[in-house]
């Protein structure tokens, strides 16, 4: 059943979402630390559909984006991926924001890059096969255009998080609509993510959900101060010992600065460590630290060696004095009942 | 439990990626793969690239219904073809080999660094035999002086037990390669064991009588298929069932260089045995071998002969006369300086 229900999920992604065509060059990357299981599956669908496959696999890099550069056959995978149509990344190290991305999304204007980074068996089936697309397509849609026309927003936790920060009409709100047939980076349906104002960032977050790369699942929560957008301490148990070394391990300021903030919706996700799953759970945030794409903060960016990513789960959301999510639960009356569909009966 | 040869298939990977090969730290290596190929002989290879600090990349890809040619139009041409003319080193364990299509010209021509190794069908128990037990220095030597014996002959005949019996002359503008297995400069290289050339394709008459494979499209010959040549053509094929359905299909390509030889190989792996797989079968010692179709450039340069396919067929127990002189007899090594040579080799 649960190979059935893989294949399933593998088939949503490949016909409904990217729309697959016949001929078309997909291919599947991988290192050492992906899901077998994922790959095969992936695969079936595609060669099914037609796609003239290619599963490349390489070795686990000891770390993600600028920082898997030099551990990977890097211009081999250039020229790979920019004579190809789909590209499908499963590699648990991701090549997001790597040199490998830039140049490869730099050369190949018609590439539909499908980021799965680390995705297993059940994020497959949670996160794809469990959506009512319809259902999410409504409510993203009403919920970006509700971020676009916002201005201060709070949030805060059971645990203490309270965190504030004003946003910015000319910072686009991206989103993914489960539409995967045009050219650029698409990823997991049910979030949306921006880049506030940095220096309005103010307050503390407090993380339990999990981090990403290296820390994993969270088990003492990490608490964050920042001050105009820029991490002043982290305290905490081990995981927050963790994540402090790592990020001042690259003697880089941006690795120390917010670089996007975010909301999680998917109804199949769930924290299991891996980030692209994490960071969907329904009523989780999400603030990354690093890089930043040049979607979020045009025209190019800010560089930095890598990026991380940080959940907080069962947030409360205030925006501009209105209550739009409490603990974890979409309250807000517009969003509330479309909340409620998102998941495929 | 344990799987075939767990423990040896290391030391095989080893002595391609040291001693073959020769990878350095840093170095990308594509390993190119379909769905017929055996994995355990891939990712044994990618950890022993991995291990001297090379950078593995590892292509599966669908299984085209042919090689050569065959597969440009199946297989996802442009992105292999990107790929390989940005790595270091590439070996083919391709079923269906890559080697002799548009793929593998392009990426000839467009590299100058690449050091491809061809390893088409290969499976556990061969790679083992052939790369864990054999002394490639030595046997290096060995075939360098056939090499070169071979190189000095105008007029060649060949024999077997079976029937065999075709002569022909050699042309001093096609080159004539030693495939030592060594894949440490540029360009493409073979599986250690065998000495290929091509002849000068109109003088070949006479009959060569294949009792060994046809691969990689039909396997072990099941009784002896013998091909009747005049001025490079293939006028008749006599023998059992497979050799109509061999003259079948050379005929079904409606090509004229698939009835035409493309090269012929006299085979010196101390350690191979009939198996219908194309490299080991090949390079079987005192074998000949004859090719149909495609003419890689390497062999006719520079451009070669395209066709839209190729095939390879052994003669076992072989006589091997160059300009009247016989070097082996019946698969036997009989030339003086060959037969001491071979004692190393266990021969």
């Amino acid at each position: 059943m649960y190979n059935q229900a893989l294949q399933e999920a593998c088939d949503v992604l490949v016909n409904d979402l990217l729309k697959v065509q016949k001929d078309e060059v997909f291919v599947i990357t991988a290192d050492m630390i992906a899901d077998r299981a994922v790959v095969d599956a992936i695969s079936t669908s595609a060669t099914r559909a037609g796609a003239k496959l290619l599963v490349a696999w390489m070795n686990t890099p000891d770390g993600v984006s600028e920082a898997a550069d030099p551990f990977l056959p890097g211009q081999a995978l250039v020229g790979m991926l920019s004579a190809t149509d789909i590209w499908i990344e499963l590699n648990c190290k991701w090549l997001l924001y790597s040199d490998v991305y830039y140049q490869t999304m730099k050369n190949n204007k018609k590439l539909r890059h499908m980021c799965l980074t680390g995705v297993d068996a059940g994020s497959m089936i949670g996160c794809v096969g469990s959506v009512d697309y319809d259902a999410m397509r409504e409510f993203t849609i009403l919920l970006r255009d509700k971020i676009k026309a916002s201005g201060e927003m709070r949030m805060t936790s059971a645990l203490g998080e309270d965190i504030r920060f004003h946003n910015s009409p000319s910072h686009p709100v991206s989103c993914k609509l489960g539409v995967v047939d045009k050219p650029g980076t698409h990823l997991f349906v049910g979030q949306i993510g921006w880049t506030p104002v940095l220096e309005s960032i103010n307050g503390k977050i407090v993380f339990d959900g999990s981090i990403a790369p290296d820390i994993g699942i969270i088990n003492t929560p990490v608490e964050m101060t920042v001050k105009n957008g820029r991490v002043e301490e982290i305290r905490g148990g081990r995981e927050a010992a963790a994540y402090e070394a790592w990020l001042k391990s690259f003697n880089h300021p941006q690795m120390l600065s917010v670089a996007h903030t975010g909301i999680g919706f998917n109804p199949g996700a769930a924290v299991v460590g891996s980030i692209i799953q994490d960071q969907r759970v329904l009523g989780s945030t999400t603030w990354g630290f690093g890089s930043i794409g040049a979607g979020l903060l045009p025209p190019d960016g800010i560089k930095a060696p890598s990026h991380s990513d940080a959940v907080c789960l069962n947030t409360t959301l205030e925006v501009d004095g209105i209550l739009w999510m409490k603990d974890g639960e979409f309250v807000e009356p517009d969003l509330a009942p479309l909340a409620k569909k998102l998941k495929k009966r | 439990m344990i799987k075939l040869y767990e423990f040896e298939m290391a030391r095989a990977a080893d002595e391609i990626v040291r001693e073959l090969v020769k990878v350095k730290p840093g170095e990308t290596f594509v390993l190119t793969a379909d769905t017929r190929s055996d994995e355990d002989v891939v990712n044994a290879t990618a950890r022993a690239i991995y291990a001297v600090g090379g950078k593995p990349m590892v292509i599966w890809l669908a299984t085209p219904p042919g090689p050569g040619r065959m597969v440009d139009d199946f297989l996802p041409s442009e992105a292999l073809k990107a790929a390989l003319v940005k790595a270091d080193c590439w070996i083919e364990f391709n079923t269906q080999y890559i080697l002799y299509s548009e793929i593998s010209e392009y990426v000839q021509r467009n590299s100058q660094k690449l050091r491809t190794l061809c390893l088409p069908c290969m499976h556990t128990d061969v790679f083992v035999r052939l790369f864990a037990h054999t002394n490639h220095a030595v046997l290096r030597d060995y075939l360098a002086k056939v090499r070169d014996m071979i190189e000095g002959a105008k007029h060649v005949r060949m024999t077997s037990v079976a029937g065999t019996d075709v002569e022909f002359f050699n042309n001093p503008k096609h080159p004539v390669f030693s495939r030592d297995g060594y894949a440490d400069t540029p360009g493409t290289h073979q599986l250690a064991g065998m000495i290929a050339w091509a002849p000068e394709l109109d003088s070949i008459n006479g009959v060569i009588v294949v009792d060994g494979s046809i691969v990689p499209q039909f396997g072990v010959a099941e009784e002896p298929v013998s091909i009747y040549l005049e001025k490079g053509v293939i006028v008749k094929v006599t023998g059992g069932r497979q050799a109509v359905e061999f003259e079948q299909y050379l005929r079904s390509f409606n090509h004229p260089q698939m009835l035409r030889p493309a090269h012929t190989c006299v085979g010196f792996h101390p350690n191979t045995k009939l198996t219908g797989q194309i490299g080991e079968d090949e390079r079987i010692w005192g074998g000949t071998q004859w090719g149909f179709g495609s003419v890689g450039m390497h062999l006719i340069p520079p451009d070669g002969i395209p066709a839209p396919s190729h095939i390879d067929c052994t003669c076992l127990n072989s006589s091997v006369y160059l300009d009247g002189r016989q070097i082996t007899d019946k698969g036997v090594v009989v030339d003086p300086l060959l037969k001491e040579m071979a004692k190393a080799l266990g021969k």
